[in-house]
């Protein structure tokens, strides 16, 4: 026999019961049993009670006289009764085996497979894959893929190699659970990866699924092991406190650590709180100054981690130094309104903080220090000075949090105060741990909203959540984001919630399209370069450069880590640069107000980063800007006059579309079209076009000149995803503008209740009055304010005009001025 | 057939393995009581002062050391008493989950038996 067989006859009998008598019935029949126990035994009390008010003694023969038939049907039930009890243990043993436990426990097995593995592998016959598929364990990872049930007949029918189930083999030193099953069925069965992948499911949904299921079948049979050492270490004991002494003070003002956390029971199982936690345990079981300062943003889950701190503390599963400390949070907001003066405030709090270091046993979280700090100090006082004595002292020690924007604002310059505190950083988590925390959370949204979630939804949330959601951090704004689709979906009677659904509502929310592209959209994407035409007249190489990039972007083969799309436009004033940029903005934000734009002049010099990044009590423009419109297209206009440090933060943000302002805010501008426009090359550039030659074409030739003329560094000219060279306007391309400037004069005009006429004639006075050549459009809008709507605004104020009549102009008109 | 070797698996295991349970079941009820009552914890502080209540010596005059003395051995010997009481509890509790052990240990020794003999014995008073 081989291991796996000896594993599988180990969990046959057990096997064999759950197929005779389900464990729910089994529990049923046991409390029932149960019940008639007590029933009978209650009667027959009845008995004995009755004979000793007769009699005025206990008679016991009853049992075999009056209440023989009583006694024969209690013993009958007790003989079940405890047969049933036996297998139940004896099933127990068997379903509880492989469930890892925290704490350590004498006598369990180090490998193995669990009973769950057992059924599907003995169930298989010759087909590992079918019995896998029909477990209820396999149902669930489908749904939770997004793959309807119904199309399993239809695939195990097919004509496939059959999986065997002796294929597996025994993981050493681990117990092989389903989720081992399902990584062995994925590997192994290729019909069943090419059914997966027909059906648009691919490796990380489907192992992504299957770890989920997993674990939360090993949760709930690891809350179910109540005897276990974990479970019955949460019951909190008692005379850990007889050696400590009594903080009176403190006691108004603080409250235990025991809120419930989100990230609960799987928390542990986390990479990155773990390390954290275990960094802070360290940091607090030193003999002196063993104080914490956690810098992260709000959000991030720093009060979670002290949580479950906490909790590890409190259960005895901390390190032994910790055992019966208290972490108790400060209510720092309370204390400052009862205290509002200098002295009041500092007497109360040297004898709270004297109190609990004699208490010997506190641990106290102060929640946004800096804030804290500040607080103080406009009572006059300085808390820092305050806290230093106790911040040295081995019986007392403090945890604290910090926005990193305040930390250096406010704590980075008190260094001695600094000096008695270990600084933890709390980076947002990353995806991998985000989509664990919303595995846990979507099962609460579940039961509160009847919807199920698919593992693709879930994954959908964390990356929407991470790319398109600007304020908040990781975990704080994916947990927010589901909960919404959560709640949207109960509300619009969606059942099954997918990433299909998550992007919709996500679009919806930020209003441009997310996910794949379907519709009007595609549409759009597709006729790109006729979308932008019917605004930009000319520059056909241009659009042609901008829409190929716009759909790479689109079609999400570029870095997402990066902004939508940068464009850097060279090319002379007025040949379309901003107006291209404008039919960006109205094509993929929805609005041509949806482009802000930065006149880059006015950050040239030292003064221009301070603007642009802010200071520390001034949010700087960039930041702002980005921060009312999250999802727009940023104008950088004359690009080349801004300072080169300036130039060096776009290099940065055309990098990683992402920056840290003055405060040490992270600011997102990864939903941003970036379009810089820049003048440089421009006489090369017409020189060009006079030769007859196309600029885009000779455009590596207009980079080296810029680059040696010192405008730009090549490597921020790289950054771009690409260098638009807009050529000079032909006549017939600056008579088309004129059209469309006149048509828009048209509109106006008709708003004003007359009608315009568009002739040749107004094209041709427009084309004398305002056409030239080196400066492009720009002259002609200046033409039709003199030329035109002079001549309109006379005849509208001579009153010659009814509302509705037309207003027409011959040749003979225009020319006379 | 197949119900005779699943009666087979399970006696093997209601024999053998089921003690080794019992034990772990045992072995984690101890524990608990153990962490419950902090019963390492009380002994090694059994004679500390009481919610850490003691006073400075002082150099204020002999009267005055003594009445730290009389202070300070007040709450030790409260500290004493209370953590003797709470470690006379814990250690009760101890000894009685190991009674409970052995009891549970004769009745499973006796389960099967006591399974059959009752139904047999409930039989023959309800229909004989």
């Amino acid at each position: 026999m081989t291991p796996l067989q000896k594993e599988i006859r180990r969990y046959r009998p057990a096997i064999a019961l759950d197929r005779l008598v389900s464990r729910r019935s089994r529990y049923t029949i046991f409390v029932s049993l149960f019940l008639g126990l007590v029933i009978l035994g209650c009667v027959l009390l009845g008995f004995i009670l009755s004979g000793w008010m007769k009699t005025g003694m206990l008679n016991f023969d009853v049992f075999l006289s009056d209440a023989r038939h009583v006694t024969g049907l209690l013993s009958m039930l007790l003989g079940p009764f405890v047969m049933l009890f036996g297998m139940m243990c004896y099933y127990s043993t068997l379903y509880f085996r492989g469930v890892r436990m925290v704490t350590r426990e004498d006598f369990t097995d180090g490998y193995g497979i669990t009973l769950e593995v057992a059924k599907v592998i003995d169930e298989a016959y010759d087909d590992l894959t079918q019995s896998f598929l029909f477990s209820q364990y396999g149902k669930d990872i489908l749904i939770r893929s997004g793959i309807s049930i119904d199309l399993l007949p239809a695939f195990l029918a097919s004509n496939r190699v059959r999986l065997s189930p002796e294929s597996i083999s025994l993981k050493p030193g681990s117990f092989t659970t389903l989720y081992d099953v399902s990584l062995h069925v994925y590997e192994h069965d290729s019909a069943f990866r090419d059914f997966l992948f027909s059906q648009g499911i691919t490796e990380e949904l489907f192992l992504g699924a299957s770890a989920w299921m997993s674990r939360v079948r090993a949760v709930r049979r690891y809350k179910m092991r109540w005897w276990s050492r974990d479970n019955l270490g949460k019951t909190q004991g008692i005379g850990r406190e007889f050696s400590y002494g009594i903080a009176y003070e403190l006691a108004k003002y603080m409250r235990d650590i025991n809120t419930t956390s989100v990230l609960s029971v799987t928390l542990s199982d986390i990479g990155y709180a773990n390390e954290i936690i275990e960094r802070v345990e360290t940091i607090l079981t030193r003999s002196k100054a063993a104080n914490v300062i956690l810098i992260g943003e709000l959000g991030a889950g720093e009060m979670d981690m002290l949580i479950e701190l906490g909790r590890r503390i409190h259960e005895g599963k901390s390190v032994a130094s910790l055992e019966g400390k208290r972490l108790v949070v400060f209510d720092t907001n309370a204390f400052i309104a009862t205290h509002n003066t200098k002295e009041a405030f500092e007497v109360t709090f040297l004898r709270l903080m004297m109190q609990a270091e004699h208490a010997g046993s506190i641990i106290i979280v102060i929640e946004n220090l800096p804030a804290f700090m500040t607080s103080v100090t406009a009572l006059g006082s300085d808390v820092g000075e305050l806290m230093n004595r106790f911040l040295a002292s081995p019986f007392i020690q403090i945890v604290a949090t910090a926005e990193p924007g305040a930390f250096h604002a406010d704590l980075e310059t008190h260094q001695t105060l600094l000096r008695n505190f270990e600084q933890v950083v709390v980076e947002s988590p990353d995806l991998g741990s985000t989509v664990r925390v919303l595995e846990e959370a979507a099962w609460t949204h579940e039961r509160r909203h009847h919807v199920t979630f698919t593992y693709g939804a879930i994954l959908r949330v964390a990356t929407c959540a991470d790319q398109y959601i600007v304020d908040g951090v990781m975990p704080d704004k994916a947990l927010s984001l589901l909960a919404e689709v959560a709640s949207l979906a109960q509300h619009e009677q969606t059942t099954v919630v997918t990433d299909v659904y998550v992007d919709t509502t996500v679009s919806n929310a930020i209003g441009i399209p997310i996910g794949p592209i379907q519709g009007r959209e595609r549409d759009m994407l597709l006729n790109l370069e006729s979308e932008l035409h019917a605004r930009v007249v000319g520059q056909e190489d241009a659009i042609s450069a901008i829409a190929g990039t716009m759909r790479r972007a689109r079609a999400g083969i570029q870095n997402k880590k990066r902004p939508i799309g940068s464009f850097l436009f060279l090319g002379s004033t007025g040949v379309g640069k901003t107006e291209t940029a404008k039919a960006l903005a109205a094509l993929f934000f929805g609005s041509e107000e949806k482009m802000v734009r930065f006149d880059m002049s006015e950050f040239s010099g030292s003064e221009g980063m301070p603007r642009l990044l802010g200071t520390a009590t001034h949010a700087g423009a960039l930041a702002s800007a980005l921060h009312e419109h999250p999802y727009c297209v940023l104008l950088l206009d004359e690009f080349e006059k801004a300072d080169a440090e300036v130039h060096d933060l776009f290099l940065q943000i055309l990098d990683e579309g992402m920056f840290t302002d003055a405060r040490g805010t992270r600011v997102n501008a990864r939903n941003t079209i970036i379009v810089a426009t820049s003048n440089a090359g421009s006489a090369r550039i017409w020189a060009l076009g006079e030769g007859g030659k196309k600029p885009q074409d000779a455009k590596d030739e207009i980079i080296d000149e810029i680059i040696k003329e010192g405008t730009f560094r090549p490597e921020l000219i790289n950054r771009f995803d690409a260098t638009i060279v807009f050529s000079a306007l032909r006549k017939d391309e600056q008579r088309n503008i004129a059209r469309i400037m006149l048509r828009d004069l048209e509109a106006r005009i008709k708003d004003r209740g007359y009608t315009l006429v568009v002739n040749e004639a107004l094209i041709d006075a427009l084309m004398r009055e305002g056409y030239d050549p080196q400066f492009g459009a720009r002259p002609m809008r200046r033409a039709i304010q003199d030329v035109i709507e002079e001549r309109v605004a006379t005849k509208i104020i001579e009153g010659g005009l009814k509302p509705g009549s037309r207003i027409e102009f011959s040749e003979a008109d225009l020319l006379s001025s | 057939m197949r119900g005779s070797l699943f009666i087979f698996d399970y006696l093997v295991w209601h024999y053998s393995r089921a003690f080794r349970d019992i034990f772990s079941l045992w072995f984690n009820f101890m524990w608990f009581v153990t962490h419950f009552f902090s019963i390492p914890l009380l002994f090694r502080t059994l004679f500390s002062p009481w919610k850490r209540l003691s006073d400075e010596y002082e150099r204020a005059g002999i009267e005055k050391m003594a009445e730290t003395f009389v202070f300070n051995l007040m709450s030790r010997v409260l500290g004493g008493v209370v953590r003797s009481i709470f470690l006379g509890i814990g250690l009760s509790m101890l000894l009685l989950t190991t009674a409970v052990l052995v009891i549970l240990c004769v009745v499973w020794l006796f389960l099967p038996a006591l399974a059959l003999l009752s139904t047999v014995w409930g039989l023959s008073l309800f229909f004989v």
